[in-house]
């Protein structure tokens, strides 16, 4: 920590090129992990309300609505079943899912959950119910303050 | 009351306003005397800020209905810790929060640069004031804590998610960090706009910096430990936007930290320090945004929301200017030297920002994907944990391998011998360490391999340093061991501090990896006397216990646990049913054990022939990660910490430092 940054005006040329190029080399290594991940993998779901998931029939996506009703037990093997309703709009779809269910989980609560539409009900993928937080802090928007 | 309040934060802001004029025509060599009074308002500020904050307190305590903040966050039955806590569960209160904490560490982080930096300390006042001013902006028009309405009988109580006590802690210690790091922010600007673009900024910022990261982390851990012991789902760590906004402006952070080192010693990468300082800061600008604005659930939520154009604005004012700002120093931030070697240390700290950078970088892509595809097509896309673990894994791996051999490498240019000699223990450390868990079986997960021979080999460097350090004491000044090792440290706290964190890290990463990678998992449905098994435990169920408490009916599955053959005892994962908000809640059960980790019990539901679904995990090792927070802090405090003769030295090599132009 002693000297004092001043620069010396013969820069060894040869190895400072040297660098730049390894420095390059890594950033576009890391970019092209980026660009071959995104390519490959298949790692994004469509996140769809009811009205948007009658054309994804057969395909794995994600859902979010509110739940409107339910009954039935996640842990039988009939299933919770329930009905999710679009926030803005009245189409529904009927849901059987089992697995986990969140603590916040109840008729009205927003939920988002993946699974396959099929012959007009939704057949969730076990353990991925999730509740959104209802909006006790905006006015007009809904926020998913702490997840839950 | 409410007028009070609301006039106390107008009257702040004005005054934000004025001190950012007076402090630009201090700056600009007109009279040095509105400096001064630059500095009295935002004493003012301060001031005016702890009477809104003591008018909304006394408001919360008091049950004041018709403060519309108050009803919405609170009830007369809420207990009197949590009246407290739901300051931050609104968000006009949270925003009050950072406004305090804002002009609170304004006085703080001024008064502690005063002397290092005089001549930058009007162009500091003035870019603190325009912050200031923007959330004073906020609290006063678009989510002013002092809105009336009728009083209310009673509250609509505080959402039972933050009736918790780690919500009197991690959110706080989160906001100490998001806002401690418009301290080094406005230190950099301040330095571009005074034209002093030596390491003198960055030296004065360091404890600044290191604190608001600090808290950062362990902001996250809480919340982390919160979400595995209370959200019971069963990990720690979900990909969560709210998770992620704390985790960009950390990572950048910890880029920033290691690379202003390079300034420090070399005058590099000038240009690529204030670049990632104003990122840290802008994300953490951006995180309190993505948590505030709706923007999350939807594109179309955002646009409802005022508060969002706000910030918006506010983040294209911040990123617009610092870039600006670069361009026009770009002259005065040439770099005093050049790289030689990639087998330097100042090489393995640029790789080091590299790869944080771009473990950042994919956070944030994997945030605004949602955004991004809603707004390029009509549906909305939304990537999941597989796309954060692969990052994690692909950028975190060299990162970890790099916290190694970073210590270890000379500065400037290291020859081959010295490799050779330096890296020989720890290199043998990790094969060994592999090779031992591929015996044990633990070749099921490849990462999870890697991971934990690169930890050995990071441990056996840092032990050595350590164990270099202290019989070079021994030897040359002729210290007993005990004060040797002591004497080490509290000579180069930084140094060795920063190794402590540096163990920190290695022991979250163990946990992690043990939490995660090698995680078994079993779930059954049980009927009584049945028995489900999860690693070398076995779970025989013996019934459902049902209890009442205050506000809840309470059903516990009661499980006799046994361990190869040896009773550990009953675990009792319940289910709770709230009768007035008609939530059920899991209350997990979890068995830890230091030496074998953690059994983590659900009980997922009841049917109606008494059967319980059980879902059981076993984490081994997990609990380090809990423990690594204490070295994490332990490491962080020995580098704040006050040091009277670092503070000579630096005041030292400044009085005899030439001044930029005069070189």
């Amino acid at each position: 920590m002693s000297e004092t940054p001043t620069a010396t005006p013969e820069q060894p040329k040869q190895g400072f090129r040297h660098v730049r190029l390894v420095v390059a080399l890594v950033v576009a290594s890391l970019l092209g992990t980026f660009a071959v991940y995104t390519a490959f993998a298949d790692s994004s779901i469509p996140v769809l309300m009811v009205a948007q998931a009658q054309a994804y029939e057969g395909q794995t996506v994600r859902l979010e609505g509110k739940v409107t009703q339910s009954t039935g037990d996640a842990a039988d093997p009939n299933g919770l079943r329930f009905t999710v309703k679009d926030y803005k709009g009245s189409e529904t779809l009927p849901v059987i899912y089992n697995g986990a269910v969140p603590d916040a989980y109840k008729v009205g609560r927003d939920i988002v959950i993946d699974g396959t539409l099929k012959n007009g009900v939704f057949t969730a993928v076990p353990d991925t119910l999730v509740t959104k937080c209802p909006s006790k802090y905006t006015d007009k928007a809904t926020t998913s303050d702490t997840k839950s | 009351m409410a007028l009070i309040g609301q006039g106390a934060l107008i009257l702040a802001l004005l005054i934000a306003v004025y001190a950012a004029g007076a402090s630009l025509w201090a700056a600009t060599g007109h009279d040095r005397r509105f400096l001064v009074s630059a500095r009295h308002a935002l004493w003012g500020i301060f001031a005016l800020v702890l009477v809104a904050d003591f008018i909304f307190l006394y408001a919360l305590f008091t049950h004041d209905f018709s403060f519309k903040v108050v009803a919405d966050t609170s009830s007369r039955s809420l207990p009197t810790v949590y009246l407290i806590t739901a300051w931050w569960g609104s968000q006009a209160g949270s925003l009050l929060l950072w406004a305090t904490i804002l002009s609170a560490f304004s006085l703080l982080g001024l008064r502690s640069t005063r002397n290092v930096l005089g001549e930058l300390q009007p162009w500091m006042v003035m870019v603190l004031s325009i912050i200031l001013g923007f959330f004073l902006l906020l609290l006063v028009v678009p989510a002013s804590p002092f809105v009336t309405q009728v009083a209310l009988p009673d509250g609509n109580g505080l959402n039972p998610s933050l009736q918790n006590p780690y919500m009197a802690l991690h959110p706080p210690s989160l906001y100490f960090g998001y806002v401690g790091l418009a301290i080094p922010f406005s230190l950099a600007m301040a330095a571009m706009l005074a034209g002093r673009t030596d390491a003198r900024w960055v030296v004065a910022s360091r404890r600044w910096t290191l604190a608001a990261w600090g808290f950062l982390g362990i902001g996250m851990l809480l919340g982390s430990h919160w979400a595995y012991t209370e959200v019971g789902w069963g990990g720690f760590w979900a990909w969560d936007p709210v998770e992620n906004a704390a985790l960009m402006p950390w990572l950048v952070a910890t880029a920033f930290l290691h690379s202003v080192m390079v300034q420090e010693r070399k005058g590099m990468l000038k240009v690529w320090n204030i670049a990632l300082i104003a990122g840290a800061f802008a994300l953490s600008i951006f995180g309190t945004f993505l948590t505030r604005s709706g923007i999350l659930s939807s594109i179309h939520a955002f646009v409802e929301t005022d508060i969002g154009w706000y910030f918006m604005v506010a983040l294209a004012v911040l990123i617009a200017g610092s870039f600006a700002l670069i361009l026009w120093r770009l002259p005065l931030l040439k770099a005093d030297q050049r790289m030689e070697s990639i087998v330097s240390r100042e090489a393995t700290f640029l790789f080091n920002n590299l790869l944080l950078v771009g473990l950042a970088f994919a956070v944030l892509w994997g945030v605004v994907f949602p955004l991004v595809t809603e707004a390029i097509g009509q549906v909305r896309e939304s990537v999941s944990t597989p796309f954060y673990e692969f990052f994690v894994i692909a950028f975190g791996l060299p990162l970890l391998l790099l916290m190694g051999i970073g210590p270890l490498i000379a500065w400037r240019r290291a020859s081959l011998r010295q490799i050779r000699t330096t890296f020989l223990w720890p290199l043998i450390g990790g094969l060994v360490t592999g090779v031992v868990m591929v015996g044990f079986g633990l070749d099921s997960s490849w990462p999870g391999v890697a991971a934990g021979s690169i930890c050995a080999f990071v441990t056996v460097t840092i032990i050595s340093e350590f164990a270099r350090g202290t019989a070079a004491r021994h030897r040359v000044a002729g210290e007993s061991w005990p004060i040797a090792f002591l004497h080490l440290i509290d000579r180069n706290r930084r140094r060795y501090g920063g190794y402590i964190v540096h163990l920190g890290v290695i022991m979250f990463v163990v946990g992690a990896v043990g939490a995660s990678a090698y995680q078994t998992e079993n779930q059954g449905l049980l009927k009584k006397g049945e028995s489900l098994t999860v690693g070398s435990n076995v779970l025989t169920f013996e019934g459902v216990e049902r209890a009442k408490g205050p506000n809840y009916t309470e059903r516990a599955a009661i499980l006799r646990v046994t361990s190869d053959g040896e009773e550990i005892g009953i675990l009792r994962p319940a289910q709770r049913a709230y009768i007035r908000e008609q939530t059920t809640s899991n209350e997990v059960a979890i068995n830890t054990t230091l030496t074998q980790g953690d059994l983590f019990i659900i009980l997922d539901g009841i049917s109606a022939d008494g059967a319980v679904r059980i879902k059981a995990f076993y984490k081994p090792v997990v609990g380090l990660l809990w423990l690594a927070g204490f070295l994490f802090a332990g490491g962080v405090i020995l580098c704040v910490w006050p040091d009277r003769r670092e503070r000579k030295r630096i005041a030292k090599r400044y009085s005899e430092e030439t001044l930029p132009g005069e070189s």
